[in-house]
């Protein structure tokens, strides 16, 4: 457990030093302590966080997309908030999300509030069903549809193990 | 020029406090004090970017932490006594 | 040049910022507003931050950039807390859906 843990203690005392702007005995160890005491105090996130291996090209493909879909909606939104004709057509549409994790949800469900035309909603459980509010709902496929893009994209950010609930 | 940016995110932070006064529901003057939280955020970065002064940066740290907390037990408020 | 640029996205920043607050004020209906409301000031701050990052030194651009990544991570929860919440519980907010509510139960479109 400790083992699977060091990383995420490491980065965390990392970014603490770095906060502090000043690299120093005294800042390394106090981050060292808080952040064992933080992961101590929350072994779950803890345990979330850390053992994964890392996929930096696809967490890289799925930061650029990301990014790309969020100027997308700001660019589509500036157009519906600076033109005075009302091109809203809006609607509340249920996504299906398969087999996906907590974390998978989370972070889908977090990524469509800032990308093209939606709000999440509501997030069901199980089956994990996603009801997002689009502004632009002139086809719901292709909403549909990107959604699910989205979604494969952070899948593969994650990985399998973190991307798939277990069955219990 | 961050002279200017910051006046047109103050005039901004004005638009978004005239929906806080209007409404009509809850949830219209949170989401507009949401909003605002960001502009805030905003112009801490900027007026740090203009004096150099980033001890203002700090604050924003804390308030993109923090500032949703609020938002969060709106939310619970609006669970009960209705937007 | 560097100055210019960086200057521009500041400027860029707030404009969008200011955009928002527009849209917050023109939507007629909640969760329209919510969609200004959280979209647009988000990029605002991811403007303002790319012309930050050039007039300060590198560790405080650490710092502009995890102030980016706290945005991206609560901005979208509260706005999905509130939007749940006020879905519910309606009170005074105006919604207008003017297709389907599948939340509700409708069918899906065809």
């Amino acid at each position: 457990m400790r083992a699977r843990q060091a990383g995420l203690v490491a980065w965390l005392t990392l970014l603490w030093v770095v906060l502090w702007r000043d690299v120093t005995v005294a800042n390394a160890a106090s981050g060292l302590a808080a952040a064992i005491v933080v992961t101590s105090v929350f072994p779950r996130v803890g345990a979330a966080a850390s053992g994964r291996p890392l996929r930096p090209y696809r967490l890289m493909t799925f930061f650029l997309y990301f990014h790309w879909k969020m100027l997308e909606a700001n660019v589509v939104l500036a157009r519906e908030i600076l033109t005075p004709r009302d091109y809203t057509k809006s609607g509340i549409l249920a996504v299906p999300m398969g087999r996906a994790s907590d974390l998978l949800v989370t972070l889908v469900a977090n990524s469509i509030t800032l990308t093209p035309g939606t709000v999440t909603l509501e997030a069901r459980g199980d089956p994990a069903v996603l009801y997002v509010h689009v502004l632009h709902l002139h086809d719901p496929e292709r909403v549909r549809h990107d959604i699910a893009e989205l979604q494969e994209y952070a899948r593969r950010a994650l990985g399998e193990d973190a991307a798939l609930k277990e069955d219990h | 020029m961050p002279t200017i940016a910051l006046v047109i995110l103050g005039i901004a932070g004005l638009a978004m406090t005239a929906r806080i006064l209007v409404g009509p529901s809850v949830a219209d003057r949170i989401v507009a004090m949401d909003g605002l939280l960001v502009i805030v955020v905003s112009a801490l970065v900027v007026d740090a970017a203009r004096t150099g002064r980033i001890a203002f940066i700090d604050i924003a740290v804390v308030m993109g932490l923090l500032g949703f907390i609020g938002t969060g037990v709106a939310a619970r408020f609006i669970e009960r006594r209705g937007a | 040049m560097l100055d210019a640029v960086s200057g521009a996205f500041l400027i860029a920043g707030a404009v969008w910022s200011l955009l928002a607050a527009v849209g917050v004020l023109k939507f007629d209906d909640v969760f329209s507003r919510m969609q200004a409301g959280t979209k647009a000031t988000t990029l605002g701050v991811v403007l303002v931050v790319i012309g930050a990052v050039p007039r300060l030194d590198p560790a405080t651009s650490v710092k502009l950039v995890l102030v980016v990544a706290l945005i991206y991570l609560t901005i979208p929860v509260g706005a999905h807390l509130v939007g749940r919440a006020t879905y519910h519980e309606r009170g005074d907010a105006r919604i207008r859906i003017d297709t389907v509510d599948e939340l509700a139960g409708d069918p899906p479109p065809t």
